[in-house]
């Protein structure tokens, strides 16, 4: 979730408007008086709270509310906010798209020329023993030299789509976040578009996703059959993979 | 009567082995999730003729090299009570197809002109695909053969096991050293 989005959820309630326990102007006044008005605090702790303000100086009393007051923040920050002034934080930027039909240039959607020849080489020397379908000097100078077509446009968004989040993100300079939205684009492109078009390049894009996710779901068998209890040669298969 | 065409023939050796070895990565899929599952297979003797793929030397060296087919087993052929003496090898050279050879292009190297097959072009590749070919032929036996213990189907089915466990060996043994 972006971070941006996430404090959004913690200051703004379902209206947009800032939370009164985070309002300086109203919770300086609230502080004085009873907590029946303030919904979102446990009553308990909040009256506990505010009895210490008796004991003790306006300010400690103060940051005991608002501490209070926080961490039942932090808890709702599950709850969904479904204001359409809000932040929408899970879809991609090219989320409305998708329901378009045709003439769709997807090298739009590639990321940059850098990036790519990255993800070709760590495909290369990382992925491509797993699944030798591809010749790996023809792919890395064809993506050094920018051929773009249609075809060889949807293996690259395949590359991009399994390799991505593998590789380390100090080193291609995003952060998990971007990550994650251009390996959902990616992978939204090549289901969408591989399935139109019967060419090499198109099934050889769809094949490397259908082997990302076959090989994801059986490493998933093998955590869970480990979790529950599991013969010793399970275990061995697991450290080998 | 010929069968659609939906791709433009290769234009050298290398862009053929790399639509070769498309198919038998689809292959592996198709047995792995075969045997993971327990279900049927997708890829059947029927549809299968391919020359297996070369090692990933003369791949990436894009050096021509000829390798066999290979030899799926038919179902009909390879039922429990026939012997698997009847049941296709598992390397061989018939090309059905005259056409097949004519579309390989320029780059591609010949058939074999005198019947002899030479198994010394493949690579890890290949044999991976054998190797995960038997392990599909043996989950399928385990988990698709019912066991009714009267004495002829029990002499079929131990046969069917003794086959089997000959053939692993005697394909272990002919691994290349390097393997």
């Amino acid at each position: 979730m972006c971070k941006a989005a996430f404090l959004e959820q913690i200051l703004l309630d379902d209206a947009g408007k800032i939370r009164p326990q985070y309002d300086p102007d109203i919770s300086a006044h609230n502080v004085n008086n009873s907590g029946v008005d303030q919904p979102d605090p446990p009553k308990s702790t909040l009256v506990q709270a505010e009895q210490s303000s008796n004991d003790g100086t306006a300010q400690q009393a103060q940051e005991q509310v608002d501490r209070v007051r926080d961490n039942h923040g932090e808890q709702g920050q599950d709850r969904r906010v479904s204001n359409p002034l809000k932040r929408k934080v899970d879809q991609p930027p090219a989320y409305d798209w998708f329901f378009e039909l045709d003439d769709q240039d997807i090298a739009q959607y590639l990321p940059s020329q850098p990036l790519l020849s990255k993800v070709a080489d760590f495909f290369c020397i990382s992925f491509h023993h797993w699944i030798p379908y591809i010749h790996k000097q023809r792919l890395q100078t064809r993506v050094r030299e920018g051929v773009r077509y249609a075809g060889f446009d949807l293996v690259l968004h395949a590359l991009v789509a399994v390799v991505l989040r593998h590789m380390n993100p100090s080193e291609i300079f995003l952060d998990p976040d971007q990550i994650r939205q251009q390996t959902k684009i990616s992978r939204m492109i090549v289901e969408t578009y591989a399935t139109r078009d019967v060419s090499v390049e198109s099934l050889q894009a769809l094949i490397f996703v259908v082997f990302d996710h076959v090989f994801s779901l059986f490493l998933d068998y093998q955590q869970k059959s480990l979790t529950f209890g599991s013969s010793t040669t399970a275990s061995r298969r697991k450290h080998g993979l | 009567m010929r069968p659609i065409r939906l791709t433009q023939p290769p234009h050298d050796w290398t862009e053929l082995e790399e639509r070769r070895r498309l198919f038998w990565v689809i292959f592996l899929l198709d047995r792995f999730c075969s045997i993971s599952t327990g279900w049927n297979t997708s890829l059947t003797a029927d549809d299968v003729h391919r020359r297996l793929p070369a090692d990933g030397g003369y791949f990436t060296r894009e050096e021509p090299v000829t390798t066999p087919y290979f030899g799926i087993w038919n179902k009909a052929a390879a039922r429990i009570g026939r012997s698997l003496a009847n049941v296709p090898a598992q390397y061989n050279e018939d090309d059905p197809s005259a056409e097949a050879a004519q579309s390989m292009g320029t780059g591609a190297s010949p058939n074999s002109a005198n019947g002899y097959i030479d198994a010394s072009k493949l690579g890890a590749f290949a044999y991976c695909v054998e190797a995960t070919e038997s392990l599909s032929q043996v989950t399928t036996f385990f988990l698709q053969q019912k066991i009714t213990w009267d004495k002829e189907h029990a002499v079929s089915w131990l046969t069917r096991f003794k086959e089997l466990d000959l053939r692993l060996v005697h394909w272990k043994i002919f691994l290349p050293p390097k393997w």
